[in-house]
């Protein structure tokens, strides 16, 4: 998600972002834009959180995975440019100043969720593995034309929505990547915080 | 009557169960505390400084506690005492070492303050349960929620009080102009407000009943929490599409000095419900504990809601009173004296 008071141009990257991972990981659902007295607030939704994939510790876990690379794909997506320029970021505040608040705290509390407790340096070190690996996926030249074409198509539809006087547009974002291609995903997996807990889960 | 008591009752754990004498004279002045709506910072002894040893005491001293006021303070007997897994510190939001926990009831998805069906014949018991997916951590109904503090912290938290029928009576002359004739209208209102809040439940997606859908908020995004609840987390993304409003509710509180989302959220909540603001709330409602390492805490998990201000080093062992049913004679009984212990409403006066 992303609230954008000046560019839509980064709004349309940043969503790009989403839409390009949840598509590479299978499952895309909704996206919403409304604008508010400030700025525009846009948003890719992932499917809804299957219950039964709670009661087993590896499917959680992997999902648990996806869903921080998810949130943490906007950032990644939008920060490329000038990423690809300085290499690599290994610091958390870097990656928070790309993803925003909103996406850094929503794989934040999906990390948390692995084990609920309070390993900060764990959580942390899994965001910057995660947000690492998600950027290498999405520069790659098969990802990045999608991420254009992406970005295109969802600021001709906001800037329709702005001629028909529209303040706010749920649709299905699928449409927005039809008919591209995209490279297999790696698997993103859960490493440190694992780790950090011995191998114990959450029962 | 507006801010809960607290006591720090000193046990002999040793001597338990015992018919008379220092620790019967203890467990009942525990019991009485508790059946008033007061707060309780139980140090069992003799303490020699082993967790295991302090976990085993303190159950021991709560499982008496609740013997004691099944016999003697209507406590239904289908009460148990629950204990959970010690916690491995507290989660905390990205970039922080503490966090301020929101006020909220433990096993809010079907832990919350309903009428009794003796005031409020229309209320069917089903409705104490707000929501039965994907919660935090059991499902049983929390009467009196309680924690051993098993790791303090770097620094010790505070644990804070609000008595829950205090601020519904004061919402209610904020919302309505004027008091509640009796407990009944006031037990109505309560009903009022849990139906509104199920009937947003499909706009605002909370599992949890809040604070403000409590003390009767319409807004619908005064029916979210933040993760954890925690004071300075943000809001999920889904929250923010589908609530129009809360991000300028998060945004900027109507104090100005509110430190994160989710508190600004609660300040606006305060301000629409009671027509005071966070700060305010807390200066006219706030009760304080701290609590040291193998205290025992526990208060009525219905009629007060909690909130904490914790270090992440911080450990528990959740200890509670429950029921694996929210209904029944007993149940009911037990709950219309709690409505009549802990609410402000002079029925005599009123009466007159």
């Amino acid at each position: 998600m992303k609230r954008e008071a000046l560019s839509r141009q980064a709004l349309a990257r940043h969503e790009a972002g989403h839409v390009v991972a949840l598509a590479a990981l299978g499952g895309l659902g909704g996206f919403s834009w409304r604008r508010h007295s400030r700025y525009e607030l846009a948003h890719v939704a992932e499917p809804q959180v299957a219950v039964e994939a709670w009661d087993e510790s590896a499917a959680r876990d992997q999902m648990i995975a996806r869903r921080a690379v998810v949130a943490l794909a906007g950032g990644a997506a939008e920060g490329h440019a000038i990423l690809s320029e300085t290499g690599p970021t290994n610091d958390p505040a870097v990656i928070h100043a790309w993803t925003g608040s909103v996406d850094f705290e929503l794989a934040h509390e999906w990390l948390t969720l692995q084990r609920y407790d309070g390993s900060q340096p764990a959580i942390l070190a899994d965001i910057v593995r995660l947000f690492g690996e998600v950027s290498a996926f999405l520069a790659r030249p098969t990802q990045q034309y999608a991420l254009a074409i992406v970005a295109g198509r969802m600021i001709a539809l906001l800037d329709g929505a702005d001629h028909a006087g529209q303040t706010e547009l749920v649709l299905p974002a699928a449409p927005l990547i039809e008919g591209l291609v995209l490279d297999p995903a790696p698997q993103f997996v859960l490493r440190e915080t694992i780790q950090a807990a011995g191998g114990r889960r959450m029962t | 009557m507006n801010r809960p008591r607290t006591h720090l009752i000193e046990i002999d754990a040793d001597i338990l169960p015992a018919g008379n004498g220092a620790a019967f004279d203890a467990i009942d002045a525990a019991a009485g505390a508790l059946d008033r709506g007061d707060v309780l910072v139980i140090r069992t002894h003799p303490s020699d400084g082993t967790k295991g040893r302090a976990v085993r005491r303190a159950s021991k001293v709560l499982r008496a506690l609740r013997q004691h006021m099944v016999h003697n303070w209507s406590l239904p007997r289908s009460s148990r005492v629950e204990l959970d897994a010690e916690s491995r510190g507290v989660p905390v939001a990205p970039f922080r070492s503490r966090r301020f926990l929101l006020p909220h009831q433990d096993g809010g998805h079907c832990s919350f303050l309903t009428p009794s069906r003796l005031d409020c014949a229309g209320l069917s018991p089903e409705e104490r349960v707000y929501s039965s997916t994907v919660y935090w951590r059991r499902p049983s109904h929390k009467m009196y929620q309680g924690f051993l503090v098993t790791e303090p912290g770097n620094t010790p938290g505070s644990t804070f009080y609000y008595n829950a029928l205090a601020m519904l009576d004061d919402a209610f002359v904020h919302q309505q102009g004027r008091p509640p004739a009796n407990i009944e209208e006031l037990a109505g209102f309560a009903l009022q407000n849990l139906r509104r809040s199920r009937e947003l439940q499909s706009l605002h997606g909370s599992r949890y009943l809040t604070l403000g859908a409590f003390l009767g908020a319409r807004e619908p995004a005064h029916h979210v929490s933040p993760s954890g609840p925690r004071a300075e987390s943000e809001f999920w993304p889904a929250q923010y599409l589908s609530l129009p409003n809360l991000a300028a509710l998060a945004e900027e509180c109507p104090c100005g000095n509110c430190d994160g989302p989710g508190v600004r959220l609660v300040c606006h909540t305060c301000l629409e419900t009671l027509g005071l603001s966070w700060p305010q709330v807390r200066a006219r409602y706030e009760a304080t504990i701290v609590a040291a390492r193998h205290d025992l805490v526990i208060a009525n998990n219905l009629t007060l809601f909690h909130a904490a201000d914790s270090d992440e080093l911080r450990t528990l062992v959740p200890m509670c009173i429950v029921t694996s049913e929210a209904a029944g004679h007993e149940y009911e009984r037990w709950l219309a004296r709690q409505w009549r212990n802990h609410t402000p409403i002079d029925e005599t006066a009123v009466a007159a």
